[in-house]
């Protein structure tokens, strides 16, 4: 159903007219546009921020562009993720891999390898939070080794700037491990208990000749609105290239 | 507000013309048809169109009685059988396509398997391709009544390369380090994740995030509840609680399928009816 213009001195049917109120109202609701009112593609929104639809019914939503999202604050929202193509002694991470305004919990998934420096452990990975004046509150870890080992292992002195994944001491007796880890992470100002940041993960290090599971929690103090920056840094030794890291958040 | 048709030779009034603007513009915008009245019609249009797209919607609520999609989809194959452990899988029966459409920014159930009855004991999801989705997430709960241990398998037919595995377990008196002593197993299996006991009837509950991609050993960390019984006459707590790490030291044949077996190698050890599966993974 063509759309007819109104114009000046042109007369126009009843007909057309009930056209025009077809082309409008009957059929695919489509954005439109021009004198025509001929479709337009990507440029129209259906409702607005502050008018919004208040319920949209639809036996299916195609959402079809790789760079689209539903961005809901009742699911997990994939924000971003990486692989390593060369040796990193550090990875970082800015707000806007994970668009932090409207970002109140994140989840961090880490599979990869990493190769120790001199020493030949595991090193002790410090996640740090560029803007935030926390301190290093405390960490616990209870982990376990085929050497039959369990431990339960706890720091709470302060100074650092960040918390730890992995533990300080495990020697491992190969220079690269590979690991695979799932970190929660709170983003936001934790309130009266100042704990900004806490979290928890569980984490498994294998290599060709062992196995080491472990548990950990750790907590940062105080600090002031949402966390901006994330750093892995080990203590010494570097990711190697295959390394991935992929970013969630929940808002 | 009615519609009315504007006809030849039939006068229509201002107040019937405004009245058509606001039947068409006004409150709720339901899908519209019919040349008379352009009454509501219900599912027999769409909003927007592969060519001509809103650019975005602000709906308060969002209802969709079928599937949010993005045209990204996966065609697994859902598999399950009765094999001893030591089998190569070779499935060529019992097989079931589905195609499943998911979102590529949050997590998509892509398979799923429900036992109807108690003769297998090998369920399986392939048509999978681990270098696209990266990261798995299994979760399963297990219905038994025979002692055995489950292993997952990667890949079909003679999977190469080795595999260790180890846990943590905490029963009713213990926590002890299982498999310490660095087992070399079958190419591809990484045993152990999930065991139940030998009891009337129990579950087991699985959680497992796998790690798919190529280029790294493939690494399995997974949390299970083991042996619980629900029933009037048994109602044991938890056996065991067992974190588990297993790896597939395979760097470089991409992840296509990946099995739950029991690797006792007795064939009777099936899981029972309701056993259920879910494979999750975002659609990347």
């Amino acid at each position: 159903m063509s759309y007819n213009k109104f114009e000046s001195g042109t007369a126009i049917d009843p007909y057309q007219i009930n056209q025009n109120f077809h082309h409008v109202g009957v059929g695919d609701l489509l954005p439109r546009g021009g004198a025509s009112l001929e479709p337009t593609d990507g440029v129209n929104d259906l409702g607005a921020t502050a008018t919004s639809y208040a319920v949209g019914h639809f036996r299916d939503v195609i959402n079809e562009s790789i760079t689209s999202q539903i961005d809901s604050s009742r699911m997990w929202n994939f924000s971003n993720h990486f692989v390593l193509t060369a040796t990193a002694s550090s990875i970082e991470f800015s707000s806007t891999d994970w668009e932090s305004g409207v970002t109140t919990d994140m989840e961090i998934y880490m599979a990869g390898q990493y190769r120790a420096g001199t020493a030949a452990h595991f090193g002790t990975f410090f996640v740090i939070d560029r803007s935030s004046t926390a301190t290093y509150y405390n960490n616990n870890s209870y982990w376990s080794n085929t050497a039959g080992v369990q431990r339960w292992w706890t720091n709470t002195s302060g100074g650092v700037d960040g918390w730890v994944l992995g533990t300080p001491g495990v020697v491992i007796p190969e220079t690269t491990t590979s690991f695979i880890t799932k970190m929660n992470i709170r983003t936001y100002d934790g309130g009266a208990a100042a704990f900004r940041i806490q979290a928890n993960w569980d984490m498994a290090i294998f290599q060709e000749t062992g196995v080491i599971n472990l548990n950990h929690g750790y907590g940062i103090k105080s600090g002031v609105g949402q966390v901006d920056y994330l750093k892995f840094v080990p203590t010494d030794g570097t990711f190697q290239p295959g390394t991935y890291v992929g970013i969630w958040r929940r808002r | 507000m009615t519609f009315k048709r504007v006809s030849q030779g039939e006068t229509i009034s201002s107040v019937d013309i405004q009245n058509n603007f606001e039947h068409i513009g006004t409150g709720h915008r339901s899908p519209m048809s019919g040349d008379t009245a352009m009454s509501d019609v219900n599912g027999a249009f769409n909003v927007g169109s592969l060519n001509y797209k809103w650019d975005k919607v602000f709906p308060g609520f969002l209802s969709i009685d079928k599937q949010l999609n993005s045209n990204t989809s996966r065609t697994v194959v859902r598999r399950y059988g009765s094999l001893a452990w030591s089998t190569n899988i070779t499935f060529t029966a019992l097989e079931q396509k589905a195609q499943y459409s998911g979102l590529r920014k949050t997590w998509n159930k892509i398979g799923e398997i429900v036992t109807t009855d108690g003769t297998k004991n090998t369920i399986g999801f392939t048509g999978l391709n681990g270098d696209v989705d990266i990261i798995y997430k299994l979760t399963m709960m297990v219905v038994t009544d025979t002692l055995t241990s489950h292993a997952i398998r990667f890949n079909d037919i003679a999977p190469t390369g080795t595999s260790s595995n180890m846990a943590i377990v905490a029963s009713t008196s213990t926590i002890a380090m299982t498999n310490g002593s660095h087992h070399i197993f079958k190419g591809g299996d990484v045993i152990n994740f999930l065991e139940t006991p030998a009891s009337t009837i129990s579950t087991g509950w699985l959680d497992a995030l796998i790690y798919a991609k190529t280029g790294t050993p493939r690494m399995v960390l997974s949390n299970a509840v083991e042996g619980m019984q629900g029933t009037a006459t048994n109602t044991n707590a938890p056996i065991s609680i067992r974190q588990h790490g297993g790896v597939w030291h395979n760097t470089k044949d991409t992840v296509t399928a990946i099995y739950i077996t029991n690797r006792t190698g007795v064939l009777s050890k099936f899981f029972l009816t309701d056993s259920k599966f879910q494979l999750w993974a975002r659609l990347g």
